[in-house]
C-alpha cells in the first residue's frame, strides 16, 4: 500500500498535468468546433514541446533542428495512410511497397515514430559528439537539409506542393493521448538513471564526467527518444491537418516551439506543458482583441508578452520547478497550524505552481 | 578559364556581403554571449529608413537610415537585452527571437507585406565587362564597404581606448568590470556598431534588390548565425573566415550542381557546414572563451 | 499566503476559461438556413504574407455585397458579412473556417492559395456550405483531389503561362526562350512547366533553364550562365514573385541583357517598378488593367469605385477575384434558390463561359477552376506600365498531375 502510494506520488507531476489537459479536452468541444480545433493544436504543441524538452531541457543544449523529426514522422505517417487509390494519382512514382500500403493510425504512429527514431539514431552517431553550440548548429543544418530534401523529392513528397488526402484521424482524444503519452514517457525518462545522468551533465559537465557519466552516450539516447516522440507528433499533426507542405515543419515552427519551451521554463516538464498552453490562451485572447484593434495585435502582443516573461522570469514561468500537489497540500496544512511556518521545500513547490 | 575567374569574382563579392552580415553578430556574441537574431531586423529597419528618405536624396537617406538603425539598436539593447543580460544564453537567444518577431510584425502593420521600391542611382547597378569577366558595380561596392568596415573595426579595436576596453570585455567580461571598464557603455557601443554595420549591409542589399520588406532580415541573419558558428563563436576572425567559406561554397555549389539538383542547393551547402562542424567542433578559429 | 494565492489563481484561470468558452458557445444557426440574410464568411488572411492578396479580395467582395444590398439583396435576401483571420497559417485556415461557420456563414470565401485554402474547404464541406477562393490559380481545384464544395474564381496557371508563350511567339516573334524558375512556391513550378510545354508545342526552342532562390543573396551565377550562352535567347520567362523575382529582373537588366522578359500575374501591379528604374521590354499577364485603360468598361468602373474607397489596389488579382466570387454567388443562388452546398455546387457547375467581371468563367463536374480564360497582356516600357492587348490562349496544356 505504501509502496503503491509512493509510486503514485512519484508520478504526481505527470498525473496532475494530465488532469489539466483532460479538463481542457472535456470542456473545449462544448464551446464549438473552432475552440475544439484550437485545443487539438494546443495538445499537439504540448506533446511537441515535451518531446523537444526531452532533449533540449534535459541536456541543456538548445536545438534548432528537432522539427526535422516532425517532418519525417508527418511524411512517413501520411505515405502509409493515404488511401491506395488516391496515392495512385497523387504520387504515381511511389515505390511499390509504399504505393500499396494503407495502415491504421496506430501502425502509422509506430512507423513514423520508428523512422524518426532511426534517423535520430543515425545522425546522433557523429552529432552527439559535438559540444553544446556546435550541436545546436549541426541540428540546424540537419533541419535545412531535411527541408530541402522534402521540398525537392517530388516523387515521394510531391515536393513543395501540398501532400493531400491524408486521412484526418486525429480527434481531440487522439491529441490528448499523444500529449499524455509523451508526458509520461519523458517523465519516466527524466527520473530514470539515464535521465539523471543527462541532467547531471547539464548541471556540471566535468563533474558528471568525473563520476563516470558518458555524456555522448546519454545525449545519443536523448536524441533518439526525442526524435521518436517528435516523429509521433508529426504523424498525429499530419492526420489533423489532412494537407501539409514541407514549410509546416521549418523555421516558423522551430522558433515557435523553442519560444514556448523557454517561456514555460526549459528545466522542468511542467514548463514544457505550461508554455504551449499559455501561448495558446494568449493567442486566442489577443485574437479576440483584434476585433477592436485590427489585425496584427496577436503577433505583436505575443511577442511583447514573450519579452516581458523573459525579462521578469528569465528561467521561464516554472523556473525549473515541477508541479506538485502533495507539497502544496502539506504547505496548506502547515499554514493552518502555523501561519508563519516556512520551509524551503514547500516554498519550492509554491514557486512551481505559481 | 573565364568561368573560374567569374566564379571567383562572384564568390568574393558574396563572401564580402556575408562578412558584413556576420561581423555584428560575432561582435555582440563576443561581448555578451547573445546570438542576436534581431540583427536581421536592424537590417530591415535600415532598409525602410532608406525607403522613407530615398525620395529626397540618397546621401541624406543613407545618413538618416544609419541614424535610425543605430538608435534602434541602442533602444533594443536598453529595453529588451539589458534586463536579461545576466541570464542564460538560451534566454538571451529567445529574447532576441521575440524582439525579431515583434519588429517584423510591426513592420508588417506599418508597411504591409508588399515590398517597397527604393530607387538607387543607376551608376550603382551597372556592370562592367573586363575581358569577358562581368563585374557588377554593386559587387565592387560590397567588397569596398566590407574592407572599409573590417579595417575600421580592427583599427578601432586596436588603437582606440574604447576599442581596447571592448576587446578586454570580450576576453573576460567580469575581469574587465573589475578593472573599471563600464559595462553599460561597452555594451551600448557594441550595439551602436552592430546597428551601423546593419545599416551598411542594408545599403548593399537595397542596391542589389531595390526593395525593402518586412521579412528581409531573416535570411541574412541565418547566414550570419551559421557563418559565426562555423567560424568559432565569439571570434571575429573566425566569423570572417566562416562568412568567406559560406560565400565560396554557396557560389561553388551553384556552379557545379546540375540543373536538377540546383533547387536543393542549400541542402548541399548545409551538408558542407555539417562536415566542417564534425571536423572542427569548436569552429574554425575557436575563441578563447568557452561558453558551452 | 502563497497557497491561497495559488488557489485564487486556479479559480481565476478556470473562471476566465469557462467565461470565454460560454461566450463562444452561443448561436448555432449554422449554414444552409434559407430565411433571413445570406451570411458570407471571409476565412482569409488579414495578417501575414497572404494578406496582400486576400485583403483586396475582401474589399472588392464587400463592394459587390454593398451593391447587391443596395439593390435589395439576392432574391430579397440581404448579405451579411462575418470574418476571421487565418494569419497565413495552415492550421489557422482551419480554425478561421470554423469561426465563420460558428458565426453562421452560409457561404465562405477562403484564402488565395490552394494549399492554405484546403483546410478551410474541408471544414466547409463538413458543414454543408460552398467555399471559394478568389484568386488561387492551381489546377488542383478538381473534384477528384479536393472536396467538391471547393472552388476557385482564379484563372488557371497554365492559361496565363500559355498566353504568354503564344504572345511571345506570335507577337514578339521569338524563337528561343530561356526559363528562370524560383522554386520557392509551387505556383511558379507549375507556371514554368506550362510555359515550357506550350513553347515546345508551338515549335520554339528552349535556350536554357535555370533555377534561383527567392531569398538568395547572389544571382550572379544565374546571370553568368545566361551571358555565357553561345546565342542569347529571344525571350526570358521568369517564374517567380516579388521581391526575389524583381531582384532577378533588376540584375538581368543591369548586366546588359535586354531580351524581352515575360512573367505571369505575380508581377502584376506597379508597386515594384521603382525597384527597376527605366525597365523596358517587360511583359506580364494581369487579370485587369488598373490604369483605367482596361478594354472592359465594367472593369474600369469597378476599379475606379475600389480606388475611391481604399486607394489604388496593388495588383488586380485579389480585386477581380473577390468581386466575382460574390457575382458567382449571386448567379448561382438565383439558380439554386438556396446556399445548401449540393444545390449551389450544381448551379455553379452549369457555368459555361459565364460572363462575370473577371471574365468568362467555366466550372464543370471535374474542374472547379476556369482553365481557359483570356488574360490581359501588360507592357512595361521606360518604367511605365500600360495595357497592350487581350490574349485568349489557343492551347492550354493540362499539367500532368494528380
Amino acid at each position: 500500500m505504501s509502496y503503491l502510494r509512493h509510486r503514485v506520488l512519484a508520478l504526481e507531476t505527470p498525473i496532475l498535468l494530465s488532469l489539466i489537459l483532460l479538463l481542457v479536452t472535456f470542456v473545449a468541444p462544448s464551446a464549438g468546433l473552432s475552440i475544439e480545433n484550437r485545443a487539438i493544436v494546443m495538445l499537439i504543441n504540448v506533446a511537441l514541446v515535451v518531446g523537444l524538452y526531452s532533449f533540449a531541457g534535459l541536456s541543456g543544449v538548445l536545438t534548432f533542428g528537432h522539427m526535422s523529426f516532425m517532418g519525417i514522422g508527418a511524411y512517413a505517417g501520411a505515405l502509409v495512410t493515404i488511401p491506395v487509390v488516391a496515392k495512385g494519382s497523387l504520387l504515381p512514382d511511389l515505390p511499390g511497397f509504399l504505393a500499396n500500403a494503407e495502415v491504421s493510425l496506430p501502425i502509422a504512429i509506430l512507423i513514423g515514430g520508428g523512422l524518426a527514431a532511426l534517423f535520430a539514431a543515425i545522425i546522433s552517431l557523429p552529432i552527439a559528439r559535438l559540444p553544446g553550440l556546435a550541436l545546436s548548429l549541426a541540428m540546424f543544418a540537419v533541419l535545412i537539409i531535411c527541408y530541402q530534401v522534402e521540398a525537392n523529392w517530388d516523387s515521394l513528397t510531391r515536393g513543395r506542393q501540398a501532400l493531400l488526402g491524408v486521412p484526418t484521424n486525429t480527434t481531440i482524444w487522439v491529441a490528448l493521448a499523444t500529449a499524455i503519452g509523451a508526458m509520461f514517457v519523458v517523465f519516466a525518462y527524466q527520473q530514470s538513471r539515464f535521465g539523471l545522468r543527462l541532467r547531471a551533465a547539464r548541471e556540471d559537465e566535468y563533474s558528471a564526467a568525473a563520476t563516470g557519466v558518458n555524456i555522448v552516450r546519454e545525449r545519443r539516447i536523448s536524441l533518439v527518444i526525442s526524435g521518436a516522440l517528435i516523429g509521433v507528433v508529426g504523424v498525429v499533426y499530419a492526420q489533423y491537418l489532412g494537407v501539409f507542405t514541407p514549410n509546416d515543419f521549418y523555421l516558423d515552427l522551430t522558433f515557435m516551439t523553442i519560444a514556448m519551451l523557454v517561456i514555460g521554463g526549459t528545466r522542468s516538464l511542467t514548463g514544457a506543458v505550461i508554455g504551449p498552453m499559455l501561448v495558446a490562451v494568449l493567442t486566442y485572447t489577443l485574437q479576440q482583441g483584434e476585433t477592436v484593434t485590427g489585425p496584427g495585435l496577436q503577433q505583436v502582443g505575443l511577442a511583447i508578452v514573450m519579452v516581458l516573461v523573459l525579462v521578469f522570469r528569465p528561467s521561464g514561468l516554472t523556473n525549473g520547478k515541477e508541479l506538485k500537489l502533495s507539497t502544496v497540500v502539506t504547505r496548506f496544512r502547515q499554514g493552518r497550524a502555523d501561519r508563519n511556518g516556512r520551509s524551503s521545500e514547500t516554498d519550492k513547490a509554491m514557486t512551481a505552481v505559481e | 578559364m573565364t568561368d573560374v575567374i567569374q566564379a571567383v569574382v562572384d564568390a568574393l563579392s558574396l563572401a564580402s556581403l556575408y562578412a558584413l552580415l556576420a561581423l555584428p553578430v560575432a561582435l555582440i556574441y563576443g561581448i555578451m554571449g547573445l546570438i542576436n537574431f534581431a540583427q536581421g531586423e536592424l537590417t530591415m529597419i535600415a532598409a525602410y529608413g532608406l525607403f522613407l528618405f530615398a525620395a529626397v536624396t540618397l546621401p541624406l537617406a543613407v545618413f538618416m537610415a544609419l541614424v535610425l538603425v543605430v538608435v534602434a539598436a541602442l533602444a533594443m539593447e536598453r529595453v529588451a537585452f539589458r534586463p536579461v543580460r545576466n541570464s542564460s544564453e538560451e534566454t538571451l537567444l529567445v529574447t532576441s527571437f521575440a524582439v525579431s518577431f515583434l519588429l517584423q510584425n510591426l513592420a508588417l502593420i506599418i508597411f504591409g507585406s508588399r515590398p517597397k521600391s527604393i530607387s538607387t542611382p543607376s551608376s550603382l547597378s551597372q556592370s562592367f565587362d573586363v575581358g569577358g569577366i562581368f563585374i557588377d558595380a554593386v559587387a565592387i561596392l560590397t567588397v569596398v564597404l566590407a574592407v572599409v568596415c573590417i579595417g575600421g573595426l580592427v583599427l578601432f579595436m586596436n588603437r582606440s581606448r574604447f576599442g581596447i576596453s571592448m576587446r578586454a570585455a570580450a576576453e573576460d567580461f567580469t575581469m574587465a568590470r573589475l578593472v573599471g571598464i563600464r559595462a553599460n557603455a561597452v555594451i551600448s557601443a557594441t550595439f551602436a556598431i552592430a546597428g551601423a554595420l546593419a545599416g551598411v549591409a542594408a545599403f548593399v542589399l537595397v542596391v542589389q534588390s531595390g526593395s525593402a520588406f518586412a521579412t528581409m532580415g531573416l535570411t541574412p541573419v541565418i547566414i550570419a548565425f551559421v557563418a559565426t558558428m562555423m567560424g568559432g563563436l565569439g571570434s571575429l576572425r573566425g566569423a570572417l573566415l566562416g562568412a568567406a567559406i559560406l560565400g565560396v561554397i554557396t557560389v561553388g555549389f551553384d556552379q557545379i550542381l546540375s540543373e536538377e539538383l540546383r533547387p536543393a542547393r542549400d541542402a548541399f551547402v548545409y551538408g558542407a557546414v555539417l562536415l566542417v562542424l564534425l571536423v572542427r567542433p569548436s569552429g574554425l578559429i575557436p575563441s578563447n572563451r568557452e561558453r558551452v | 499566503m502563497k497557497a491561497r494565492k495559488f488557489k485564487y489563481l486556479v479559480i481565476g484561470v478556470l473562471a476566465v476559461m469557462v467565461g470565454a468558452l460560454s461566450a463562444c458557445a452561443n448561436d448555432e444557426n449554422g449554414g444552409g438556413g434559407d430565411d433571413g440574410p445570406i451570411v458570407v464568411g471571409f476565412a482569409t488572411a488579414q495578417s501575414g504574407a497572404f494578406a496582400a492578396y486576400d485583403e483586396p479580395a475582401v474589399e472588392s467582395a464587400k463592394l459587390k455585397i454593398d451593391q447587391i444590398n443596395k439593390a435589395g439583396g439576392i432574391d430579397g435576401r440581404k448579405i451579411e458579412v462575418v470574418e476571421s483571420d487565418t494569419r497565413t497559417d495552415i492550421d489557422g485556415a482551419r480554425v478561421a473556417a470554423d469561426e465563420v461557420i460558428e458565426k453562421g456563414a452560409d457561404f465562405m470565401m477562403v484564402t488565395c492559395d490552394f494549399d492554405y485554402s484546403t483546410p478551410s474547404i474541408v471544414e466547409a464541406q463538413a458543414n454543408g456550405i460552398v467555399a471559394m477562393s478568389p484568386c488561387a490559380g492551381s489546377t488542383k481545384f478538381r473534384t477528384d483531389i479536393i472536396p467538391p464544395n471547393g472552388f476557385s474564381m482564379g484563372t488557371g496557371i497554365p492559361s496565363e503561362a500559355a498566353s504568354l508563350a503564344e504572345f511571345g511567339d506570335q507577337k514578339l516573334k521569338a524563337k528561343s526562350a530561356y526559363i528562370l524558375l524560383d522554386p520557392t512556391i509551387d505556383y511558379d513550378k507549375q507556371s514554368a512547366e506550362a510555359f515550357k510545354q506550350t513553347w515546345e508545342a508551338q515549335g520554339g526552342t528552349i535556350a536554357g533553364e535555370d533555377t534561383f532562390q527567392q531569398d538568395t543573396q547572389s544571382v550572379s551565377p544565374q546571370i553568368s550562365r545566361i551571358r555565357e550562352l553561345s546565342e542569347q535567347p529571344d525571350v526570358i520567362y521568369i517564374a517567380s514573385y516579388p521581391p526575389g523575382g524583381v531582384r532577378m529582373i533588376r540584375s538581368i537588366r543591369s548586366s546588359g541583357i535586354d531580351a524581352p522578359i515575360l512573367a505571369d500575374a505575380n508581377f502584376d501591379g506597379t508597386y515594384w517598378l521603382g525597384s527597376v528604374p527605366g525597365l523596358s521590354d517587360f511583359y506580364h499577364s494581369a487579370w485587369a488593367s488598373l490604369n483605367g485603360d482596361d478594354p472592359d468598361p465594367q472593369v474600369n468602373k469597378m476599379i475606379k469605385e475600389l480606388t475611391k474607397q481604399h486607394g489604388r489596389p496593388d495588383t488586380s488579382i485579389g480585386s477581380m477575384g473577390g468581386y466575382s466570387v460574390i457575382e458567382a454567388l449571386e448567379d448561382a443562388y438565383k439558380e439554386a434558390g438556396t446556399t445548401k452546398d449540393t444545390d449551389l455546387i450544381a448551379a455553379l457547375e452549369t457555368f459555361d463561359k459565364k460572363k462575370l467581371t473577371i471574365g468568362p468563367t467555366t466550372f464543370d463536374d471535374t474542374y472547379h477552376i476556369t482553365l481557359d480564360r483570356p488574360v490581359r497582356i501588360m507592357e512595361v516600357q521606360n518604367g511605365k506600365e500600360k495595357f497592350l492587348q487581350m490574349w485568349t490562349p489557343e492551347n492550354v496544356p493540362t499539367l500532368d498531375e494528380g
